[in-house]
């Protein structure tokens, strides 16, 4: 890997931009800030690692392309690379024609390893629910549980990029949980019942 | 359980200002909980939910490698860009000058190769021929 100019480590950003249009350096610094969060965002849009670091490379290459175009304009410039990302993603879905579910295979799992196996398994089965569910949410609402969750941003920030007010984001949220709930509580309700267990002892 | 209604009441408002605060991570569930004035039951299902939420959307890094590679290929590619850019914002005569300019390095640099190589291929038959007794030397 190149060196990144280590004079561009501190820079402000509204400076890394004006100096990306001149110095490939620079611009190369705006990568170094953002492209694991973008990536994070788009791997869970798309489900695998492939399409995620082809889509990743595609913002920033369109993102280098339109560098002179982009104007801060109380946007700023990582909520203008997110909606690259989201309307690349956008077009991804549309032109597959489909929503990608997450492979079990690549389901990244974490902190389970000491839990007993039955344990693990119900965990797991609750967990691709929910992913599930995720998945199934209106494009708004996974985007904005995704930069709220994966990315960590306020909502203010998640305003910026969905071009909606803080309180607009707030009710949203708040929306989406009650959706999600709804939506796992149907999705259990047409799991079939549990048989006991046959060794169950009365006397016991 | 929170109404759905198009204008969230007030108290609607309350519960959505806990949600997001213990997300964000603003206060401890309790104080938000006071601070907007909410019941803990009317809450704890999404609390719940999203501590799984908060379980299941967990970082997935990208390689080390296609981060390193995509940086060369951006940064190789912005300073292209930037000759480029630079070239057209010349004015016509510089371009001009430039252009006929780089013509005639490339004209000369072609030259040379050539008579090096023809140069380098006499030289080559010579010595094949020298190697082969009964043939003529040119």
């Amino acid at each position: 890997m190149m060196t990144p100019n280590t004079d561009y480590e501190q820079a402000d950003e509204t400076d890394l931009v004006r100096r990306a249009r001149e110095d490939g350096e620079a611009f190369g610094e705006l990568y170094r800030r953002y492209v694991k969060k973008i990536y994070n965002y788009i791997y869970y849009r798309s489900n695998n690692h492939q399409d995620a670091e082809d889509l990743t490379a595609r913002v920033f290459y369109r993102a280098l392309a339109h560098i002179d175009s982009y104007t801060e304009r109380g946007v700023p410039f990582s909520a203008w690379l997110y909606r690259i990302a989201h309307n690349l993603v956008a077009n991804w879905h549309r032109d597959r024609g489909r929503r990608q579910i997450l492979p079990l295979e690549d389901y990244v799992t974490d902190g389970l390893a000491g839990e007993a196996p039955e344990h693990h398994v119900e965990s797991q089965e609750e967990r691709d629910s929910l992913l599930a569910a995720v998945q199934n949410l209106p494009e708004d609402r996974q985007q904005l549980l995704l930069l709220k969750y994966i990315d960590h941003l306020s909502n203010a920030e998640i305003g910026a990029i969905m071009n909606r007010t803080e309180g607009a984001i707030k009710s949203l949220y708040h929306r989406t949980l009650l959706a999600l709930r709804d939506e796992l509580s149907r999705s259990r309700s047409r799991l079939p019942a549990e048989a006991p267990p046959d060794d169950l002892d009365p006397a016991d | 359980m929170a109404s759905l209604s198009p204008s969230p009441s007030h108290h609607d408002q309350q519960i959505a200002s806990v949600l997001t605060g213990y997300v964000d991570g603003v206060a401890p569930l309790e104080d938000l909980l006071l601070r907007y004035q909410v019941a803990r039951h009317e809450v704890e299902d999404l609390i719940e939910l999203s501590d799984d939420l908060r379980a299941i959307l967990i970082d997935v890094l990208p390689s080390p490698a296609f981060v390193a590679q995509l940086y060369d290929a951006l940064v190789g590619q912005s300073s292209a860009m930037t000759m480029w850019n630079r070239v057209q914002a010349m004015p016509p005569r510089m371009k001009l000058a430039a252009g006929i300019g780089g013509i005639t390095i490339t004209a000369g640099v072609a030259g040379v190769l050539l008579i090096t190589a023809r140069t380098l291929r006499n030289r080559f038959d010579i010595l094949n021929r020298a190697e082969t007794p009964g043939k003529a030397i040119a």
